[in-house]
């Protein structure tokens, strides 16, 4: 160890970024901690993924240690490094340290070089990019040494068929710079070539031959495009032709669709009157149960009334004052009577029921008035009025379908 | 105050730059691990490749300059031999194994007679000039990283582990060791003019110390390992280099200026002659030169700031002018005072006064100029080729003083001082011996001052007239002492003074001393009456300005202090002595009383007193003494007033002085031999009245008389042979003695009718 050493190696570690002042002096005695935390630092430097135990606590972790560092640099970096003065810590572990630190230096120089940066910042910033662009770049070159390799591999694997064709060939080359006053080699030459050039001209004839073929098929096929074609032109003029003629039963078929037409709507007219009608009447006939029940109670009502009076009958002398009690008694039943006798009144009375029943109603169909009015003259026989709505269903429809068309 | 860095994109070494150094004729050489020598010019441009070595250099040291010595250099190699190469690169002596593991520094003594290696080994060996091996100072076990000589050439001191010592390298004198860092210490350097050292170390901090060990400033922790540290040549500032760092610092720690070059550690700084560049090896290979640019001054009203290295921009604050002055080289050093601005660049000098800046003197220099020394009249200046020269203002050289082992290269601005008439310099080989030299002439005057120790700053006033000419000067143990310069007298006048400045304009003398600031408004008056010294002294207190100060300048009633943080300080004083100075310069008392009137300030008044008994304007004297109820001198003046001739006068005048002798002088050549018996007989030196009554063969037995009446009034025996003597031969007679002496008096008064 020196001093210029020890110093160079402060110096470098300073300028690489050490994470404490290394003391020129701190080499002086063994000093193994130190030595173990800057060979990790370097390690960790050198390759973030290395896998190395940081753990000196005991001398075979050391032994470890170290072993693990030197493999590393020996394989990653190709920098021996002595295992057995670094374990010593001492003044000669720095030279080996030494090492490794300037090659690390360098690295850093010849990048700063190269960008010409003086921010840091910056220049590490450009690093990653320009560092991305050469991953692209290594990929590539990656992959195209792998084919490469495959591609020698398989050349390889022919190395075998092919070293006897080399031998012959080299062999008659030997033979031939041996004889060159023989001419059998020469002949055996001339031989082979006119075979080449006789297989070549069979096979050329050969050639011609499936041309002259092709050609004639062709012409055939040509032939048959043509026929087809004509084949079809006169299909489409046919075609053309059965389009412009007309039937003549069109009309025919035409104002019966159109009678059908009319048809189905009077018949949804009469079927919804239908539907409307059997609606009344359950009204009606709902209606008619009320009354019923309310004229049940009146009779009672009245049957009370009447066993009262009979008892009171008996009781008083004064027939004044019962004639006016029953006159009383008997306009309140009559009124009663006309207030809900539907049935046995005369029938322009009910009518005028009916009518205003109607109105409240009728807001659903107002065309269907004078319809409705009919009905409801015809409502004590029925039947007949059932004719006479048919019969006039049957004029409107008449009338309807000139103006449908 | 800052550098500009000035540094090659691309490193001309491929390795670590080791060691740098400038050569006598401003030329910078570097060694590196690359193991070549490279020449560099001043202007930071590589020149050429001087030569290849066979083993890594160190460090290197060049011959300081002697006239007509060649130039040689010494490099120090990493295994243990070290070299001297000529400045061409030719090995003139190769010197192997002259120590057992790598030479870390190498050094040459300032007169160059010696030359000192300290090695990794911890020895420290002491060689010859041609290469001899004279004696090992140290053998220690562990490795020394740095020595320096002192500047006395007697003694090294060095740096290893944690300490720095002082070993003489003579045998007898006292070895001094003291723990100077925390860490293994690097680096050292003690500046021959200032005798203070710096060191740093791996605490990552610096230090200053004085010479004996002390701490004057330490830096706090820096982020990495101070590798290197070197005083400027002028010892006003020095370079501290880190790993990506270089600082600017002045004398006292504070550091002017950081920078980072990106160079790696500055393994070794070197610092131009000029003190203008200093150049740093780097750790990566490059070179660093650092340029002192932003320079200021200030004068007055005036600044002047360097701006680059051949700019000055001058701000005069009270017309609001500006000026810009550029100069076709690099300005090397400049200097303001007494109104004029004296620039020098690298081969020309210009002097500006401060009224007219469009029209300078210009003269051409020699060489580069390291020290400039400003006085009223005259000012001097000091280059690289150790010339020192004074000129007038009007540029024209006016001599070249010169003694006998005048090392120039020591001097800085506290050892010199020049006035109107006198050169005063500390002698560089002997600091308790100032010298003075007639300016005209350049040859030294007769007087020399010494002192009983040694002297470390000294400055002479600036008056015009040569008889007021005083010098104050500050030695080792901080006392401060006044001197007349032509007839030296040296009084103390104040202990524990950090730092003194004379007035620019008139007689007054400040100082700082135990956090007070002290004022003379008139230092003669210790000439004087030392009484009205001390009453015409004004005390303020400057505790703020903390302690070791330095006064920069005292202009008009301003003083400004820098601190030892490096803070100016601005401290005031009465504007009124400055007036009354006016007036008395003009003889015009009248107006000098009014104005003490006006201001009714005891130390005003005894200011006026000194002046006015110096100039024996004896009414103003009694009026001024009276205002500061000095009763029984005014009762004395009345006296001298009473005297009826102008040579009694002033002998009187000389007594109240305290100056017996000047007084019986005065007497004498008057012929008043009667008055200068009296004088002495009053003074009881018997013998003396009986000497000067026997020389001029009168009033013998009047002296005779007086002894007898003195004897029986305190009833003694005779005890002086020769009045033995002469009382048997001399008989006296008191009424003819009265009538002598009555008719003596009427002659005199006679006589200056």
């Amino acid at each position: 160890m020196s001093y210029r050493e020890l110093r160079n190696f402060c110096e470098i570690m300073r300028a690489l970024g050490y994470h404490r002042n290394i003391s020129i002096e701190n080499f002086k005695d063994p000093n193994f901690e130190l030595v173990a935390d800057i060979l990790y630092w370097f390690a960790l430097r050198y390759d973030p993924k290395a896998d190395i135990s940081d753990d000196i606590e005991e001398e075979k972790d050391r032994v470890l240690f170290i072993r693990s560092v030197c493999q590393l640099f020996a394989a990653k970096a190709r920098i021996t490094l002595n295992p057995k003065k670094l374990y010593e810590a001492q003044g000669f572990a720095v030279k080996e340290m030494l090492k490794v630190a300037q090659m690390m230096y360098k690295a850093m120089q010849s990048s700063q070089t190269t960008e010409d940066d003086e921010n840091a910042g910056a220049l590490m910033d450009f690093n990653m990019s320009s560092k991305l662009h050469d991953l692209k770049a290594a990929r590539q070159l990656a992959t195209e040494i792998t084919e490469s390799g495959a591609k020698l591999f398989d050349l390889l694997g022919q190395e075998k068929d092919l070293r006897e064709a080399r031998d012959k060939a080299l062999e008659f080359l030997d033979s031939i710079s041996r004889n060159l006053d023989t001419n059998t080699e020469q002949q055996y030459i001339e031989k082979c070539i006119r075979n080449i050039i006789d297989q070549q001209t069979r096979k050329m004839n050969e050639m011609e031959d499936t041309v002259k073929q092709l050609r004639m098929d062709e012409g055939e096929l040509d032939s048959k495009i043509k026929r087809r074609k004509i084949e079809l032109e006169r299909a489409e003029k046919r075609m053309k032709g059965i389009e412009n003629v007309k039937p003549e039963y069109q009309e025919e078929y035409e104002r019966l669709e159109a009678e059908l037409e009319r048809f189905y709507m009077i018949y949804v007219e009469k079927f919804s009157n239908i539907d409307y009608l059997e609606y009344e009447l359950d009204r009606y006939n709902l209606q008619e149960e009320k009354r019923r029940k309310e004229d049940q109670k009146v009779i009672e009502n009245l049957q009370n009334n009447q066993r009262r009076a009979e008892e009171i009958f008996n009781d008083e002398d004064d027939d004044e004052a019962n004639k006016k009690q029953k006159d009383k008694l008997f306009n309140e039943m009559r009124e009663t009577r006309t207030g809900f006798g539907a049935k046995g009144q005369p029938p322009g009375k009910n009518g005028n029921y009916k009518q205003g029943a109607h109105v409240a109603e009728g807001e659903l169909q107002p065309e269907d008035d004078d319809d409705e009015d009919d009905e409801d003259v015809g409502d004590d026989d029925e039947d007949e009025g059932d004719d006479n709505d048919g019969d006039q269903v049957d004029d409107d429809q008449e009338e309807g379908s000139d103006h449908d068309f | 105050m800052r550098f500009k860095i000035k540094r090659l994109e691309r490193s001309k070494h491929s390795d670590i730059c080791s060691s740098v150094g400038w050569s006598n004729s401003g030329e910078l050489f570097s060694v590196s691990d690359d193991l070549t020598v490279l020449k560099w010019d001043i202007n930071g441009e590589f020149d050429s490749k001087i030569m290849e070595i066979d083993v890594p250099v160190v460090d290197m040291d060049w011959l300081p300059s002697g006239k007509g010595a060649n130039e040689v250099v010494a490099l120090a190699c990493a295994d243990g031999s070290f070299k001297l190469v000529s400045k061409a690169g030719r090995v003139e002596k190769s010197i192997s194994e002259a120590h057992a593991s790598a030479i870390i520094s190498i050094k040459w003594s300032y007169e160059g007679a010696a030359l000192a290696t300290a090695g990794e080994d911890g020895q420290i060996k002491i060689w010859s000039r041609g290469g001899m091996l004279r004696s090992a100072v140290v053998q220690s076990s562990k490795p020394i990283y740095g020595l320096i000589w002192s500047p006395e050439n007697d003694s090294i001191l060095y740096a290893s582990d944690k300490n720095l010592t002082i070993i003489p390298t003579l045998p007898g004198n006292k070895q001094v060791q003291w723990k100077a860092h925390d860490g293994v210490v690097l680096g050292v350097d003690w500046n021959p003019g200032n005798n203070i050292i710096v060191s740093c170390g791996e605490d990552c901090k610096y230090r200053v110390w004085d010479q004996y060990g002390r701490q004057l400033y330490c830096s706090s922790a820096y982020d990495h390992v101070i590798t290197s540290i070197k005083w400027a040549p002028n010892g006003d500032y020095f370079a501290v280099g880190s790993f990506e760092m270089l600082r600017l610092c002045d004398k006292s720690g504070w550091s002017y200026s950081f920078h980072k070059p990106t160079s790696g550690s500055i393994m070794k700084l070197s610092w131009s002659h000029d003190g203008t560049v200093v150049s740093g090896a780097g750790g990566n290979g490059s070179v660093v030169f650092g340029y002192i640019v932003d320079r200021q001054l200030s004068w007055a009203h005036i600044e002047a700031v360097l701006d680059e290295d051949n700019k000055i921009q001058v701000n005069d604050c009270l017309h609001e002018m500006n000026e810009d002055l550029d100069f076709r080289e690099r300005v090397v050093n400049m200097s303001m005072k007494h109104n004029h601005l004296v620039v020098c660049t690298t081969t020309q000098c210009y002097v500006y006064n401060v009224m007219n800046w469009s029209s300078p003197f210009v003269f051409d220099v020699k060489d580069s100029i390291y020290l400039i020394v400003q006085g009223a009249k005259y000012f001097a200046l000091i280059d690289a080729s150790q010339n020192f020269i004074i000129y007038n203002y009007e540029g024209k050289l006016i001599s070249t003083p010169k003694f006998q082992g005048l090392r120039v290269e020591f001097l800085n601005a506290r050892h010199l001082s020049l006035s109107s008439d006198v050169l005063a310099m500390i002698d560089p080989s002997n600091p308790k011996v100032v010298r003075i030299f007639d300016i005209i002439s350049g040859r030294p005057s007769n007087v020399t001052i010494e002192h009983s120790t040694e002297i470390i700053e000294m400055d002479v006033n600036q008056v015009e007239m040569s008889s007021e000419r005083k010098m104050a000067f500050i030695d080792s143990n901080r006392d401060m002492f006044l001197t007349m310069v032509h007839k030296p007298e040296i009084i103390k006048i104040s202990s524990i003074v950090d730092s003194f400045q004379w007035n620019d304009g008139n007689d007054m003398l400040a100082c700082i001393a135990d956090g007070k600031l002290l004022t003379w408004f008139y230092p003669n008056a210790v000439y004087v009456d030392r009484d009205l010294m001390t009453k015409a002294m004004a005390v303020k207190d400057a505790s703020d300005v903390g302690k070791l100060a330095q006064m920069l300048t005292f202009n008009g009633n301003i003083c400004s202090v820098r601190r030892l943080d490096g803070s100016l300080a601005t401290l005031s004083i009465s504007p009124y002595p400055k007036i009354l100075y006016e007036y008395v310069d003009k003889a015009d008392f009248e107006k000098a009383i009014r104005l003490c009137r006006f201001v009714k300030e005891q130390t005003l008044w005894a200011c006026l007193a000194a002046m006015s008994i110096y100039c024996r304007e004896l009414n103003t004297v009694e009026i001024s003494l009276a205002a500061i109820d000095e009763a029984d001198k005014v009762q004395f003046i009345n006296y001298i007033k009473d005297l009826p001739s102008e040579p009694s006068r002033n002998a009187a005048l000389a007594l109240y002085c305290k100056k017996i002798q000047e007084a019986e002088q005065i007497l004498l050549q008057a012929r008043l031999y009667y008055r200068a018996i009296k004088m002495n007989i009053k003074l009881f030196r018997w013998e003396r009245a009986l000497d000067v009554a026997l020389q001029n063969k009168s009033h013998v037995d009047t002296v005779i008389a007086y002894r007898q009446r003195f004897l029986q009034q305190y009833q003694k025996e005779e005890d002086i042979e020769k009045f033995k003597q002469y009382s048997k031969e001399i008989a006296f007679d008191w009424d003819t003695v009265k009538k002598k002496i009555r008719s003596d008096k009427d002659k005199e008064a006679a006589a200056n009718q």
